[in-house]
């Protein structure tokens, strides 16, 4: 599951790169509900993790997917603020 | 965040988890790479599948030209990669001169990961296995 976290959590953040691109807002509304999930299943996997259990996996894919939500909800903010709808 | 993440990387090399982290990161880089890759193979696959009509009903129209009245970087992409299906780099090339390059990337990628997993296999070694 933290490997899993940590797939979501790169993908997340290559679909945020792409999402900064001008008129490739549109990417966000789908990459953040998907880094969310990453989020959560990280979340969960770091609850259930043995005590004696490696949990950096786990954390880098809560990072990366905390980093892909952070930055692609302000690319949206910035685009539906400046008049691109959250599209452009 | 950051200041957390150099702090929690510190913590890591001190305990010495950084080889088991090393090795899935490794793993997850290189499943990420196969999913984005069969993502962009589908992309270029469309054109040779799916009816030209049908495929261009499913782009939407340019927001940007809408607004602003002038064309993005990215205007006529889904014109020209059907264009490049056909084998009409000309016009492919007229109606978006930056998708050529971008198809030349997609081919270069797939390529790139093709050899990659050959080698890996003829290595011996199991597809997802890293140590």
């Amino acid at each position: 599951m933290q490997t899993t976290s940590l797939i979501f959590g790169i993908l997340s953040v290559v679909g945020m790169i792409i999402g900064f691109i001008p008129c490739f807002a549109t990417l966000n509304w789908l990459n953040i509900p998907f880094a969310s999930i990453g989020l959560i299943i990280g979340i969960v996997s770091l609850v259930n993790a043995k005590k004696s259990e490696n949990k950096t996996s786990g954390v880098v894919g809560i990072v990366l997917c905390s980093i892909a939500i952070i930055f692609g909800l302000i690319r949206l903010i910035f685009s539906l603020a400046f008049g691109g709808g959250g599209i452009i | 965040m950051v200041a957390f993440f150099i702090l929690y990387s510190f913590m890591v090399f001190r305990k010495n988890e950084h080889r088991v982290f090393i090795r899935d990161f490794n793993k997850s880089l290189f499943i990420a790479w196969v999913i984005i890759s069969v993502v962009i193979l589908l992309i270029q696959i469309a054109p040779f599948i799916l009816h030209e009509e049908f495929l261009l009903s499913l782009t939407p129209t340019c927001v940007f030209k809408k607004y602003f009245d002038k064309e993005c970087f990215s205007c006529g992409m889904t014109h020209s990669f059907i264009s490049i299906s056909k084998g009409n780099f000309d016009e492919a090339y007229r109606w978006n001169n930056f998708s050529v390059y971008l198809y030349l990337f997609f081919e270069l990628n797939i390529l790139s990961l093709l050899l990659f997993s050959i080698c890996r296999l003829y290595r011996r070694k199991s597809f997802f296995t890293f140590k």
